[in-house]
């Protein structure tokens, strides 16, 4: 039995999120990437000779099977997520899969059944919650530093294109991830997520949600508003968006003062604690990408026996697919596999 | 006939909002604080002393007094949200011309009565929502009519401040639940204290709504004390608006279009803001006496000698479209006044 050290990791799709998280894992003194793999073997081989990665493979289930692996980092396209992690867990290895979770709750669900069933350990990518500012952010809230927290502001949207007269987006491949439907494209489960999962790490399940969106010519939401409230009368204002570059400042608000987390606070360095009068920074620097907190959170855990993160429970991931579906059927954007 | 050469105010109600106002007003040259009216003639002496106004009306008639002195022109109504309808309409048949305070009034149909009896008498009406009538703004919509920033595709604008600890339900402990904040009686709540700033600012921007989503927590006196709203407008654009009573929101109003971005610190009585375009970031800054009140003192000045019945910054048609979408806001979040 692997005690973990060093954690190795089987990569799997070979895509532009791969590489990143690759590049933020091989510094780490106890990880490693053994393998990587892809349908496609040619682009397994440059992945793996870009990043010295010994292990190739040309399918998905022969990356799974290797005996190299300890973990899966699920890379593929959002409507893989379900399949691809159960495989991997199937085939008894740990996963860490890219966010959003799934296309649904439904498929989370059973993505996590498999994880219990199994007892493997199961943790949704979302990377954010994992950077230091944010452990800060936690930390504050907890200490009461800002009294009671009532209102998460957060936005996440950039120009994914060139927009027309109409304000909708022209001229983009309806074939790429975020344009597609058939692959779960759109602003919200692209970036809108970030926002949601935030205010959910806050606030818990949401109570209401209201949305608002603009659907673009390939069909998926381009420019999306939204309003949740929680049990205990929180609010969340969030925005996301395919048209324009937003400011990417998160305020959460409370009784006794504030916190602003700096731009872009999705891969935060600074976080703003004010209170009365006081204002106090906290700066925190990093290399290069981010994704290695996410990936040291995932290996302490794991060493410690544990299934699920603490950070980022399975109930934590049922909730933000829970408010995404709501938030989806509100704005009307349906997938073509549901 | 009136030159408006100084321009004569009546100032009908002298609480905070009147002083505040008065303050800015008192120092311009061609404008003058002609009277005054309050039922407490102490607290009529006290103000006219302060600002050197001429002429104190009070008593139980004090208002009506007000609006039949013939020195002033202009009424400006200070009263609590509840009283705009009465005291404008006063004025109004009076033959006076009004600076109403926001919000304008309590709902779209008493807002409606009100602009009808202006338009009737072809006098000059106007909602007292300063902040669009500061430098800052004027710059703000010259640079989004030059295309600066593109298309506006979202804005986001929040006025929110804690009003102090709140309970084991996260509802405020509410010292004095008969407060103009705290009472349904007299319109209390975020929304309707400050909440008309950012709704009032996203529809200057973006028009009119086509829908409107909101949701907002009561609290113990039945009045809204955490709102977030969402407006999205026929064009695929889009607000988001917070108010609160519970937290000090961030005071920002951010608009982003197509090619860049504007942020208003301080946005509903700004002296600067920042434009971000074409990989350039250009910082404006308008420097200012006081708090403000004078732009907009100014403002009704230039419409009144240029003729106008209502102003172009906050056009009557561009008011009743707020009210209708606080009423729907309202309805969202399940506020409904007495006698509604």
């Amino acid at each position: 039995m692997s005690d973990y050290t060093p954690l190795r990791w089987g990569i799997l799709g070979a895509g532009s999120i791969a590489h990143r998280f690759t590049e933020s894992v091989i510094p780490l003194a106890d990880q490693k990437v053994t393998a990587v793999g892809s349908r496609d073997l040619t682009k397994a081989n440059a992945f793996a000779d870009r990043h010295g990665i010994p292990n190739r493979h040309d399918s998905y289930e022969a990356l799974c099977a290797d005996p190299e692996v300890d973990a899966i980092y699920v890379a593929t396209p959002h409507n893989f997520h379900k399949d691809h992690s159960i495989l991997a867990l199937r085939s008894g290895k740990h996963v860490l899969c890219e966010k959003p979770f799934t296309i649904n709750r439904a498929e989370a669900q059973a993505m996590v059944d498999v994880a219990k069933e199994t007892g493997l350990f199961l943790m949704e990518g979302m990377w954010s919650r994992f950077f230091p500012a944010w452990a800060k952010v936690r930390e504050l809230v907890k200490s009461g530093a800002i009294g009671k927290p009532r209102m998460l502001v957060a936005d996440f949207g950039f120009r994914g294109g060139k927009t027309g007269a109409d304000g909708l987006l022209e001229g983009v491949n309806p074939e790429a991830r975020l344009f597609n439907p058939d692959l779960g494209g759109g602003a919200l489960m692209d970036v809108g997520i970030y926002p949601v999962s935030i205010a959910q790490m806050l606030f818990g399940a949401h109570s209401q949600i209201a949305a608002l969106a603009t659907i673009g010519h390939t069909g998926v939401d381009e420019n999306t508003g939204m309003v949740l409230q929680y049990s205990g009368g929180e609010i969340a204002m969030t925005s996301t968006s395919l048209q324009i570059n937003t400011t990417q400042v998160a305020y959460i608000l409370g009784t006794d003062g504030k916190i602003e987390v700096s731009a872009p606070w999705w891969t935060p360095r600074r976080v703003v604690l004010t209170q009365k009068d006081n204002s106090e920074t906290f700066d925190f620097a990093f290399e290069p990408h981010g994704f290695q907190f996410e990936a040291i959170h995932f290996a302490e855990r794991l060493r410690a026996g544990h299934t699920e993160s603490d950070v980022l429970s399975h109930a934590d991931s049922l909730d933000v697919m829970k408010s995404l579906d709501d938030l989806r059927a509100a704005i009307g954007l349906k997938y073509p596999m549901e | 006939m009136s030159t408006y050469s100084p321009l004569r105010w009546g100032f009908l109600g002298c609480g905070s909002i009147a002083n505040r106002l008065g303050t800015d007003v008192a120092k311009l040259p061609d404008h003058k604080i002609q009277a005054i009216a309050s039922r407490d003639a102490e607290k009529a002496a006290k103000y006219a002393e302060k600002f050197g106004v001429p002429t104190q009306h009070t008593g139980p008639d004090a208002y009506t007094k007000l609006v039949n002195d013939p020195e002033i022109d202009t009424v400006y109504i200070a009263t609590p949200h509840n009283f705009h309808l009465e005291h404008a309409s006063l004025a109004l048949n009076a033959g006076k011309h009004v600076l109403c305070e926001k919000p304008f009034t309590v709902n779209a149909k008493e807002a409606e009565a009100l602009v009808a009896l202006a338009r009737a008498k072809g006098l000059f009406l106007m909602e007292g929502v300063w902040s669009r009538c500061f430098p800052v703004w004027h710059k703000v919509r010259e640079l989004i009519a030059e295309g600066t920033i593109g298309k506006v595709r979202q804005v986001y604008s929040d006025f929110g401040y804690g009003a102090g600890a709140l309970d084991d339900n996260n509802q405020l402990i509410i010292g004095n639940p008969n407060g103009r904040l705290f009472s349904k009686d007299l319109i209390g709540g975020g929304l309707m204290d400050v909440g008309v700033y950012p709704v009032n600012i996203a529809m200057m921007l973006l028009g009119v709504p086509n829908v409107v989503k909101a949701f907002g927590q009561l609290g113990s006196t039945g009045v809204d004390e955490n709102v977030g709203v969402v407006l999205g407008f026929p064009d695929g654009s889009l607000a988001t608006a917070t108010t609160s009573i519970q937290v000090t929101t961030p005071f920002q109003t951010t608009i982003l279009g197509t090619k860049g971005k504007i942020e208003v610190p301080f946005w509903w009585r700004p002296k600067k803001l920042v434009l971000t375009a074409g990989g350039n970031t250009e910082t404006f800054e308008f420097e200012h006496e006081g708090e403000g009140f004078q732009f907009e003192a100014m403002h009704v000045a230039e419409c009144l000698r240029a003729g106008k019945t209502e102003s172009d910054i906050l056009p009557l048609d561009e008011t009743l479209a707020v009210m209708r979408t606080l009423d729907t806001i309202r309805a969202e979040i399940g506020l409904v006044y007495p006698g509604e």
